[in-house]
């Protein structure tokens, strides 16, 4: 009945990942290199959107991006943008909602990189930008690959912050969960809201199979540099520092 | 493309053993299938990444970041163009539940008679309301109440001189089967608990519920044991779908669906009379095609379709 709720919801959840890859890439490496006064409370604040119940994080998102908001109100009189009840709205919610499980799963990859390849760069001269763009990322690349899927995946299951920021808009902002939601809520609507459940499963799935093959790869990359490590092959490592 | 050249590369194990592709060719040789699944899906991580140990691609976090980019800003801006085209004269109207399934069947003729598409938006007028108080760009707002329309009109959200009382409506009792209550005394009763309601805090038809089950004085009795639905329609279907024996929605709606019976009609004298109220939203973006929206909907042409639909049409 509606094959727009699919569209608007991939779209968002795309959205979402993309918005979010920068600064989860920054806080990731962060918490994972760097040791700082407060690092705790940056680790929470992180992780606050995905433990809080998402109305919370939905709440919070409409008095900042509403009409009257502080980030709402400047956007809206400069660019006219609108994020409140737009799709945009859904995918700012969907991107804070999504940070912590890409910033969790690379954070964990950033850490399992062996440090002397990148002090091994760093001595021959690359900035630590270029360390991290050429060593640390690539190494870390499956973590960040199925970070991102997981991000996705939780984006694509968004509801409550949603349907507080973006509304429940049919064909704008009414996302896949949304629509099982107002199917359940309308008489005659049970086999749609089957259908859409279906969907909604199977893309699920797919996200977690392609989520668990990248870090069953993440894993083999890691053990099989461990091998090599062992058996001495030091010499492997020469052409990761310059191009 | 370098890709090919990484698999080259791969190929020659003699002088790079350390690739991780190796072994897993190796281990697949006998399956051919298998080892092509595995090209493939190399052939497309590539895209993005090289094997960690295979020095022939490297990965380039920002390029790769910035094609993810403007492949999502392209996919975004083709459906940014599919708005735009239907946009000329898209109204988009924020009504009450009960509204819907009736402005969905006109919404055909308004196109054919006026050429406005109209774009619903159904929820409860509380959620409307809300909505609309935090910014949302409708044009034309359809209450249940007049207390969430006044709500707006107080915060000068709503056009005053558009606004006007178009429909009225009824409260039943519906049941799923032929044994229901006689009366609202009888619902205080625990066979009938719980029971199906708008919640009163927001959803008008709750609060009208509420209303008379105050003056029959049960509501007291039923307040802990009342199933509180997000709007009208959930009321209903809480019925329909069998979670509550009893619920209170409106008469429009119980007409809509088989499998629910109505087992009386709450006294009109007992609750605030139940008028649908409309107005232009204030520094709406397409205001005057909203005004003239709202004028086809109060206007004859419309009015067979709200009272076939069971509404009375108030003059």
């Amino acid at each position: 009945m509606d094959p727009t709720a699919v569209a608007i919801s991939l779209l968002c959840a795309t959205s979402a990942v993309v918005i979010s890859l920068p600064p989860g890439v920054v806080i990731a490496w962060v918490l994972a290199r760097r040791r700082f006064r407060g690092k705790v409370i940056v680790e929470l604040l992180v992780m606050l959107p995905m433990v809080v119940p998402p109305v919370v994080t939905g709440y919070l998102l409409l008095i900042l991006f509403s009409r009257h908001g502080w980030i709402g109100r400047p956007l809206f009189e400069w660019l006219h943008v609108r994020v409140a009840f737009t799709w945009l709205g859904a995918t700012v919610a969907q991107a804070l909602i999504a940070l912590p499980l890409l910033v969790l799963t690379l954070r964990v990859a950033i850490e399992s990189v062996d440090r002397e390849l990148e002090q091994a760069a760093t001595t021959m001269g690359a900035s630590s930008l270029r360390v991290f763009l050429r060593v640390t990322l690539p190494l870390s690349w499956h973590g960040l690959a199925a970070g991102c899927v997981l991000a996705f995946a939780r984006a694509l299951g968004e509801f409550g912050a949603t349907i507080i920021i973006a509304g429940n808009i049919a064909g704008r902002t009414r996302t896949l969960p949304l629509a099982i939601f107002s199917a359940y809520n309308q008489p005659g609507n049970e086999a749609t809201a089957t259908g859409l459940v279906l969907i909604a499963i199977a893309l699920a799935c797919a996200a977690l199979i392609v989520a668990r093959w990248l870090s069953a790869r993440a894993i083999r990359a890691v053990t099989l540099r461990l091998r090599q490590n062992n058996s001495g092959g030091a010499s492997k490592s020469r052409g990761s520092g310059h191009e | 493309m370098s890709s090919a050249r990484c698999f080259a590369d791969a190929g020659c194990p003699a002088q790079r053993t350390t690739n991780d592709l190796t072994p897993i060719i190796k281990s697949a040789s006998g399956r051919k299938s298998k080892k092509n699944f595995i090209f493939i899906i190399d052939c497309l991580t590539l895209i993005y990444a090289p094997r960690t140990s295979c020095q022939c691609v490297r990965f380039r976090p920002v390029r790769a970041f910035a094609l993810l980019a403007a492949v999502t800003v392209v996919a975004l801006s083709g459906c940014g163009d599919e708005q735009t085209h239907e946009a000329p004269m898209a109204v988009r109207v924020d009504a009450a539940t009960s509204l819907c399934s009736v402005l969905q069947q006109l919404a055909p003729a308004a196109e054919r008679e006026l050429g406005i598409t109209v774009q619903l938006n159904c929820a409860s007028s509380g959620t409307l309301a809300q909505q609309i108080l935090h910014g949302s760009d409708a044009e034309v707002f359809i209450s249940a109440s007049a207390i969430w329309m006044d709500h707006l009109e107080k915060k000068g959200l709503i056009v005053s001189a558009t606004r006007r009382n178009l429909w009225a409506n009824q409260l039943v009792v519906v049941t799923q089967g032929d044994d229901g209550p006689g009366s609202l005394d009888d619902l205080a009763d625990a066979r009938w608990q719980p029971m199906a309601m708008g919640d009163p805090d927001y959803v008008p038809s709750g609060q009208y519920a509420r209303q008379a089950l105050r003056r029959t004085g049960v509501w007291d009795r039923l307040a802990a044991h009342a199933a509180r639905a997000p709007d009208a329609t959930a009321a209903l279907m809480h019925v329909a779908s069998g979670q509550c024996p009893v619920g209170i929605v409106y008469a429009t709606d119980a007409r809509r669906i088989s499998g629910v019976t109505v087992a009386f009609t709450i006294d009109a004298d007992r609750h605030d009379p139940i008028r649908y109220v409309a107005a232009v939203v204030n520094g709406a973006t397409r205001a005057s095609a909203g005004a003239r929206l709202l004028d086809w909907l109060a206007s004859a042409t419309t009015a067979h379709a709200f009272a076939g639909a069971g509404f009375t049409v108030v003059d």
